[in-house]
Protein backbone atom coordinates (compact mmCIF):
# COMPACT_ATOMS: atom_id res chain seq x y z
CA UNK A 1 0.00 0.00 0.00
CA UNK A 2 2.67 2.47 1.05
CA UNK A 3 4.79 1.31 -1.83
CA UNK A 4 1.96 1.85 -4.26
CA UNK A 5 1.41 5.32 -2.84
CA UNK A 6 5.04 6.13 -3.35
CA UNK A 7 4.95 4.99 -6.93
CA UNK A 8 1.85 7.05 -7.69
CA UNK A 9 3.35 10.10 -6.00
CA UNK A 10 6.46 9.63 -8.11
CA UNK A 11 4.43 9.61 -11.30
CA UNK A 12 2.65 12.84 -10.40
CA UNK A 13 5.94 14.42 -9.35
CA UNK A 14 7.25 13.67 -12.79
CA UNK A 15 4.13 15.17 -14.42
CA UNK A 16 4.66 18.36 -12.45
CA UNK A 17 8.33 18.28 -13.44
CA UNK A 18 7.36 18.16 -17.12
CA UNK A 19 4.99 21.10 -16.72
CA UNK A 20 7.73 23.12 -15.03
CA UNK A 21 10.28 22.39 -17.73
CA UNK A 22 11.14 25.84 -19.02
CA UNK A 23 12.99 24.64 -22.09
CA UNK A 24 9.95 22.55 -23.05
CA UNK A 25 7.65 25.55 -22.65
CA UNK A 26 10.10 27.61 -24.67
CA UNK A 27 9.97 25.09 -27.52
CA UNK A 28 6.18 25.20 -27.49
CA UNK A 29 6.28 28.98 -27.63
CA UNK A 30 8.72 28.88 -30.52
CA UNK A 31 6.53 26.40 -32.39
CA UNK A 32 3.56 28.75 -32.02
CA UNK A 33 5.50 31.82 -33.11
CA UNK A 34 7.47 30.39 -36.01
CA UNK A 35 4.98 27.93 -37.46
CA UNK A 36 1.82 29.80 -36.47
CA UNK A 37 0.55 26.65 -34.81
CA UNK A 38 -2.39 26.65 -32.45
CA UNK A 39 -1.41 26.14 -28.82
CA UNK A 40 -2.79 22.60 -28.67
CA UNK A 41 -1.02 21.59 -31.88
CA UNK A 42 2.24 23.08 -30.62
CA UNK A 43 2.02 21.22 -27.32
CA UNK A 44 1.37 17.94 -29.11
CA UNK A 45 4.16 18.44 -31.63
CA UNK A 46 6.80 19.24 -29.06
CA UNK A 47 5.73 16.61 -26.54
CA UNK A 48 5.54 13.89 -29.17
CA UNK A 49 9.06 14.72 -30.26
CA UNK A 50 10.22 14.03 -26.71
CA UNK A 51 8.05 10.94 -26.44
CA UNK A 52 9.73 9.60 -29.58
CA UNK A 53 13.16 10.27 -28.06
CA UNK A 54 12.14 8.47 -24.87
CA UNK A 55 10.83 5.46 -26.81
CA UNK A 56 14.15 5.06 -28.59
CA UNK A 57 16.02 4.58 -25.34
CA UNK A 58 17.17 1.08 -24.58
CA UNK A 59 16.57 1.67 -20.89
CA UNK A 60 13.16 0.15 -20.16
CA UNK A 61 12.36 2.38 -17.23
CA UNK A 62 12.81 5.45 -19.39
CA UNK A 63 10.98 4.12 -22.42
CA UNK A 64 8.06 3.50 -20.08
CA UNK A 65 8.02 7.16 -19.10
CA UNK A 66 6.60 7.76 -22.58
CA UNK A 67 3.20 7.08 -21.05
CA UNK A 68 3.69 9.97 -18.66
CA UNK A 69 4.70 12.26 -21.48
CA UNK A 70 1.57 11.26 -23.41
CA UNK A 71 -0.64 11.77 -20.36
CA UNK A 72 0.62 15.29 -19.83
CA UNK A 73 0.40 16.04 -23.54
CA UNK A 74 -3.24 14.96 -23.67
CA UNK A 75 -4.23 16.94 -20.62
CA UNK A 76 -2.48 20.13 -21.65
CA UNK A 77 -3.70 19.91 -25.24
CA UNK A 78 -7.28 19.34 -24.03
CA UNK A 79 -7.08 22.33 -21.71
CA UNK A 80 -5.70 24.52 -24.48
CA UNK A 81 -8.47 23.32 -26.76
CA UNK A 82 -11.18 24.14 -24.22
CA UNK A 83 -9.62 27.53 -23.54
CA UNK A 84 -9.60 28.30 -27.26
CA UNK A 85 -13.31 27.59 -27.57
CA UNK A 86 -14.33 29.97 -24.79
CA UNK B 1 31.35 35.30 -16.70
CA UNK B 2 32.79 32.47 -14.64
CA UNK B 3 32.70 29.14 -16.42
CA UNK B 4 33.11 26.15 -14.15
CA UNK B 5 32.97 22.43 -14.85
CA UNK B 6 33.45 19.23 -12.95
CA UNK B 7 33.24 15.54 -13.80
CA UNK B 8 31.11 13.25 -11.69
CA UNK B 9 30.24 9.57 -11.87
CA UNK B 10 26.62 8.47 -11.56
CA UNK B 11 26.52 6.10 -8.64
CA UNK B 12 22.82 5.46 -8.16
CA UNK B 13 21.96 1.90 -9.08
CA UNK B 14 19.04 3.15 -11.15
CA UNK B 15 21.01 5.79 -12.98
CA UNK B 16 19.66 9.28 -13.39
CA UNK B 17 15.97 8.39 -13.58
CA UNK B 18 12.92 10.57 -13.17
CA UNK B 19 13.24 11.37 -9.48
CA UNK B 20 16.96 11.97 -9.31
CA UNK B 21 16.68 13.93 -12.54
CA UNK B 22 13.99 16.12 -11.02
CA UNK B 23 16.00 16.58 -7.88
CA UNK B 24 18.92 17.72 -10.01
CA UNK B 25 16.73 20.08 -12.05
CA UNK B 26 15.10 21.59 -8.94
CA UNK B 27 18.54 22.30 -7.55
CA UNK B 28 19.92 23.67 -10.84
CA UNK B 29 16.97 26.05 -11.03
CA UNK B 30 18.02 27.69 -7.79
CA UNK B 31 21.00 29.19 -9.56
CA UNK B 32 21.13 32.00 -12.08
CA UNK B 33 23.90 30.36 -14.07
CA UNK B 34 23.20 28.35 -17.15
CA UNK B 35 23.74 24.68 -16.28
CA UNK B 36 24.72 22.03 -18.80
CA UNK B 37 25.26 18.34 -18.27
CA UNK B 38 27.41 16.65 -20.85
CA UNK B 39 27.73 12.97 -21.58
CA UNK B 40 30.53 11.75 -23.80
CA UNK B 41 31.06 8.26 -25.15
CA UNK B 42 29.18 6.55 -27.93
CA UNK B 43 26.01 8.59 -27.62
CA UNK B 44 27.20 12.06 -26.69
CA UNK B 45 24.50 14.40 -25.49
CA UNK B 46 24.42 17.84 -23.96
CA UNK B 47 21.44 18.43 -21.71
CA UNK B 48 20.10 21.63 -20.23
CA UNK B 49 20.53 20.94 -16.52
CA UNK B 50 17.34 22.88 -15.84
CA UNK B 51 15.17 20.69 -18.10
CA UNK B 52 13.85 17.42 -16.72
CA UNK B 53 13.02 16.14 -20.21
CA UNK B 54 16.55 16.66 -21.45
CA UNK B 55 18.04 15.20 -18.30
CA UNK B 56 16.05 12.02 -18.83
CA UNK B 57 17.18 11.75 -22.42
CA UNK B 58 20.70 11.86 -21.06
CA UNK B 59 19.93 8.38 -19.67
CA UNK B 60 22.91 8.30 -17.41
CA UNK B 61 23.13 4.80 -16.04
CA UNK B 62 25.29 3.78 -13.14
CA UNK B 63 28.97 4.28 -13.77
CA UNK B 64 28.45 6.94 -16.46
CA UNK B 65 30.76 9.91 -16.23
CA UNK B 66 29.01 13.22 -16.70
CA UNK B 67 30.42 16.69 -16.87
CA UNK B 68 28.47 19.36 -15.04
CA UNK B 69 29.19 22.76 -16.49
CA UNK B 70 27.86 26.11 -15.37
CA UNK B 71 28.27 29.58 -16.76
CA UNK B 72 27.27 32.66 -14.84
CA UNK B 73 27.97 34.62 -11.69
CA UNK B 74 27.11 31.77 -9.35
CA UNK B 75 28.67 29.06 -11.54
CA UNK B 76 31.16 27.94 -8.92
CA UNK B 77 28.47 27.46 -6.31
CA UNK B 78 26.12 25.80 -8.78
CA UNK B 79 28.67 23.21 -9.86
CA UNK B 80 29.79 22.39 -6.34
CA UNK B 81 26.20 22.07 -5.08
CA UNK B 82 25.14 19.90 -8.00
CA UNK B 83 28.24 17.71 -7.80
CA UNK B 84 27.64 17.27 -4.09
CA UNK B 85 24.13 16.08 -4.92
CA UNK B 86 25.69 13.15 -6.72
CA UNK B 87 28.03 12.42 -3.85
CA UNK B 88 25.33 12.58 -1.20
CA UNK B 89 21.81 12.11 -2.29
CA UNK B 90 21.49 10.62 -5.71
CA UNK B 91 23.45 7.67 -4.45
CA UNK B 92 20.58 6.84 -2.13
CA UNK B 93 18.00 4.35 -3.26
CA UNK B 94 15.37 6.02 -5.40
CA UNK B 95 12.68 4.63 -3.18
CA UNK B 96 14.24 6.34 -0.21
CA UNK B 97 11.43 7.90 1.75
CA UNK B 98 13.43 10.85 2.90
CA UNK B 99 13.99 12.51 -0.37
CA UNK B 100 10.78 11.46 -1.98
CA UNK B 101 8.97 13.42 0.63
CA UNK B 102 10.80 16.67 0.36
CA UNK B 103 12.15 18.98 -2.21
CA UNK B 104 15.84 18.93 -3.04
CA UNK B 105 16.12 22.52 -1.93
CA UNK B 106 15.03 21.66 1.59
CA UNK B 107 17.51 18.84 1.66
CA UNK B 108 20.35 21.07 0.65
CA UNK B 109 19.47 23.61 3.27
CA UNK B 110 19.74 20.74 5.67
CA UNK B 111 16.38 21.39 7.31
CA UNK B 112 14.27 18.71 8.94
CA UNK B 113 16.47 15.78 8.01
CA UNK B 114 14.27 13.26 9.67
CA UNK B 115 11.18 14.03 7.72
CA UNK B 116 8.67 15.03 10.37
CA UNK B 117 6.36 16.48 7.79
CA UNK B 118 7.11 13.79 5.28
CA UNK B 119 4.33 12.91 2.93
CA UNK B 120 1.71 15.21 4.28
CA UNK B 121 2.87 18.19 2.32
CA UNK B 122 2.77 16.46 -0.97
CA UNK B 123 -0.96 16.57 -1.61
CA UNK B 124 -0.85 20.35 -1.50
CA UNK B 125 1.87 20.57 -4.10
CA UNK B 126 -0.29 19.06 -6.82
CA UNK B 127 -2.32 21.24 -9.05
CA UNK B 128 -5.80 20.29 -7.94
CA UNK B 129 -7.83 21.46 -10.93
CA UNK B 130 -9.55 18.78 -12.90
Amino acid sequence: MARQGREIAGIFDFHVGILRDKSLVEQVRKEILTNRSTAEYAVSTVMRKFAAEFSKMSDRYISERVKDVHDVERQVAAKAHRAAKV
Amino acid sequence: MPNVSRDIVVSNSLGLHARPAMQFVDTANQFKSQVMVIKGGEEPYEADGKSVMQMIILAATEGTTLQIRAEGDDAEQAVSTLAKLFEDKIRRRVSSRKWRSKKASEFLRGGDQHGGRAGRRRTSSFPSGR
